[in-house]
This record gives structure tokens, sequence and C-alpha cells, in this order.
């Protein structure tokens, strides 16, 4: 069941997780769906909510949010830094409406949120300088050239 | 055969890319999925790019094509398989050429005006279709048509859709005399409106837009087990088709609901004749919206009746309605069109 979360560390050569770790969501139905599918889909697991990360936070951290990761920012910027410490944990981006799934590297998540920060920042100041039609336009002119 | 499967893996979409793919892998051939989800709309650069594009749909059918055609360079794939229309029509000449490969497009639903679709139909190596009705509209030597069109018909991935032993808060949660899961739709929402006397629960997207029917929308998504779930707890749940998506199609909600043991109540199409279902027997239909009010009023009063119509649609689906038939009748298709192109 769900056979798409096997596909989702599959396609990132992620391991078989042996103990998953949960950051509790605001909405309960949302806890109660993804403790479900985790436990059917990997049985011999231990899957377990948490309010933050903490000491034991399994080999898959599982970081569920709704529309957009980098507006609601769950667990915080904190949390995001502590994990990047651990060499051998997964972090799984769970975006509940859509089944948007990103799976990577405990280490790497700090990154990629700097990443994306950084370019959502870069859009608005293209949008300020009125600039996104020219680099649309260079674009465009590079990719269809 | 080395396949390389261009699909949309989102919940709406269902997981049918990763249970043919599967079974496509477990009778030898190599496949590949290019979710365009997680390729493209999750990946946070595609993202940007795409933000400053705003809805230019050239730029992003080239920014996709050459991350298709990166894959083609790895993977070296004999078949590249759309799911849908990602790419222009030079785009997947181009990568056909390039990577001399055949080209198939697997059409989910009657979208032949959209875009390009009718273009890329014409030129494919292949198509396969979910509706019979297209068949003939597609298939032919003359007038640009393409004369090889496959059906695909609609099936069950028994690992997915199972009978599941809930528990109380389960059945608390998601059970209802009548479900329906799907999007908001003309046609689907004249046929709710009737069964508003009914414990009736709609999960799906876009309800907003009919408030008279709010109470019993839940707005939580669905997929995956919660789907299964919401199937085990329903006394009967409904298949009701968005016409302008289908014409003579059933869903694979029909085979799904029944592998789960469940009851399922669908509008009567042409394709039911063409699957081994018989009405009455193993599946029951509805043709008009009174007899979908009849027939929910008395299939809710005879448990029993409910019981054996399951018990016979159960055992029919998990003999000829599966994934693992479907994909191996298919990949030969395929492999015919493959060696007649190699001559």
């Amino acid at each position: 069941m769900s056979r798409y979360l096997r596909f989702a560390l599959d396609r990132v050569q992620a391991p078989r997780p042996k103990q998953i770790v949960i950051l509790r969501h605001q909405h309960d139905w949302a806890n109660r769906q993804l403790v479900d599918e985790f436990k059917f889909q990997f049985p011999d697991c231990s899957v377990r909510l948490t309010e933050t990360v903490d000491a034991n936070h399994g080999d898959l951290f599982v970081v569920p949010y709704m529309h957009d990761f980098f507006n609601e920012l769950p667990g915080g910027k904190r949390m995001y830094a502590c994990l990047r410490k651990e060499n051998d944990s997964w972090v799984m981006l769970y975006g509940l409406d859509y089944r948007r799934i990103i799976v990577m590297p405990a280490s790497d998540l700090v990154g990629y949120y700097k990443r994306g920060k950084r370019l959502l920042r870069m859009f608005r100041i293209l949008r300020l300088l009125h600039m996104v039609r020219v680099v649309r336009w260079l674009r465009r002119f590079w990719e269809l050239r | 055969m080395r396949i390389l499967y261009v699909c949309h893996l989102d919940p709406p979409t269902g997981d049918l890319p990763l249970f043919l793919a599967e079974q496509w892998e477990q009778i030898g051939h190599e496949v590949e999925l290019f979710p365009y989800d997680i390729e493209f709309g999750n990946d946070i650069n595609a993202r940007f790019w795409d933000t400053i594009s705003g809805i230019d749909l050239d730029l992003r059918a080239s920014y996709l094509e050459r991350r298709i055609g990166q894959v083609c360079r790895r993977l070296k794939p004999e078949v590249l398989l759309f799911g849908k229309n990602f790419l222009s029509l030079a785009g997947t000449l181009r990568l056909r050429s390039e990577y001399d490969l055949i080209v198939g497009f697997l059409l989910g639903f009657n979208h032949l005006l959209q875009g390009n679709t009718a273009a890329l139909l014409s030129q494919a190596d292949f198509v396969i279709v979910h509706d019979s009705y297209l068949v003939p509209v597609i298939r032919g030597v003359r007038y640009a048509k393409n004369p090889n069109v496959f059906v695909l018909p609609c099936m069950a991935n028994p690992e997915e859709h199972q009978p599941l032993d809930l528990s109380e808060e389960d059945r608390e949660r998601y059970g209802c005399d009548v479900a329906f899961i799907g999007w908001f739709g003309p046609s689907r929402v004249e046929a709710l409106r009737r069964l508003t006397d009914y414990d009736l629960r709609i999960w799906g997207l876009h309800w907003e837009k009919t408030p008279d029917l709010a109470p019993f929308v839940s707005g939580e998504p669905v997929y995956g087990l919660k789907k299964t779930k919401i199937y085990n707890a329903a006394k009967i749940v409904l298949n009701i088709e968005d016409e302008e998506k289908q014409i003579n199609a059933i869903s694979n909600r029909v085979p799904e609901v029944l592998a789960c043991g469940s009851f399922v109540l669908t509008g009567w199409h042409k394709d039911l004749e063409v699957t081994p279902l018989v009405e009455g027997e193993s599946i029951v239909c509805y043709r008009s919206l009174d007899e979908l009010k009849e027939k929910v009023e008395y299939y809710l009063n005879h448990p029993e009746e409910r019981k054996a119509i399951v018990e016979k649609g159960r055992a029919i689906v998990l003999e000829s309605m599966l994934y693992r038939k479907v994909a191996e009748k298919l990949a030969g298709e395929i492999e015919q069109v493959l060696s007649q192109k190699r001559g």
C-alpha cells in the first residue's frame, strides 16, 4: 500500500528506514494519515510522532507541510541547521495537498532551504527592478536558440 | 525493452504509471519513470525558472526536453512513453530521431483538443487510450490518423487495493453509507445532490463551488492508504464519471473498489460490456439519476445482496482485471511496433 513512498525513497537511493520520526503537523488527520501510511508500508519499522527534532530522530525524518514548504517553514530554521550534522539520516519533505514528496540526506536540508529562499528572494528583487521580462527574454533566447 | 515513461504521479492521476512500470519490470522489461511533478513541479530550480517564465509553454517544454534528453543519453531507451502532452511536437520528433527510439502516447482521458495533443497523437508511433470511444477516432492510415492504437482497460492492483481490518476509529472516521471520491464536476454535482438524505461523504477537491454540498465534503486530500480505507469503510462507493473526461470508459475505481471487497455503484458506460463483470450479478449500474437514488436505497437496505455482488465482482477482478494481465498484453503490442520499426 502507498507504493509511492517506496518509489520516492528508491528514486534517490535512500536505504529502507528502520526508525521513522514524523514531525507533528497542526492537523490531526495529517498526523494520523502519515503514521498509518508509514506503518503500513514499513511494518518492521518503528514510527512515531515528535514535536521537535530531538536526539533520536530516526533514520528517516518526515517533515509534513500543506502547500508551500518555504513559506510554512515546518519545524523552523534551527531544526534544519540541527539536522545538518546528521550523516546517516534522511529527510522526507511531505507536501500533504498533492503528495509532493522530496527525499534528501538530512545534511542537505539546510542547503536546500537556503537555496530555495535565495531563489525566492532573487525573484522578488527581479520583480521590484522590473527585470523579470528581461530575464525571461534572455532565457527564451538561450533556451530556444 | 527499455522504456522511459514520462508521467504525472500526483494523486489526481493516481499511481497507474507506478503499477504499470512495476508489472513491466516483473516481466523482464527495464522501465524508468520520469515523474513530471517530482522532476519539474517539485524541483526548486525548475520552479524558479517556471515562475520567471510565466506561463510560457514553449520555454517549459524546451527545458523539459533537455532534461528528458539527459535521461535518454544515460538510459538509451527503445521506447519513450508520454503520459501527457509535455513536449512540443518538434521536441518530441527531435528526441525520436536523435535517440533512435519509438514514441508512444498514453491518453488517460479525452483531452484531444488540449494544446498540441492531436498533433502528438498523429505523429506518435503508437497511442494507448483509456476510452474505447477514441479507437475509431484515432486509428487509421489516412487523414493523419495513427494505425497503432491500443486500449488500456480499467484495472486494479491487489497489493494496493485490498480488504483491510479497520479499527473502530477508522470506521468512525472514514465510514459512511455512501462515499464519493473525486473532483468537482457538473454531472457529479447533479448526482450527489440527489443523495443528500443519506449519510454521504464527498472526498475531493474544488467542491467549494457548491456550498449546498459543503456539509458532506471533507477537504482532506485522499490518496494511498487513506483511499483504500475509505473504500473499505463505506457501504456504497459511487463511481460517477466526469462526462467531459470520458465517453465509453469506466474509471479504475470500479475494479479498485471491488478488489477491496467493497460495493461500487457505477454509472453505466459502454466499456463495462467488454469487462467480464456482469450487470446485476457482479456489478451494479445506474442509467439515470432516479435509478441511482433507487439503487442506493435498495442496496443500503439489502446488505446480503451487496455482499453477494461484491464476492462475485472481486473474484472476477482478481482473475482478469489486474495490471499484470494488461501490462503483458500492452508490452506485446508495443514490441510489435518496435520490431516493425526495426524492420
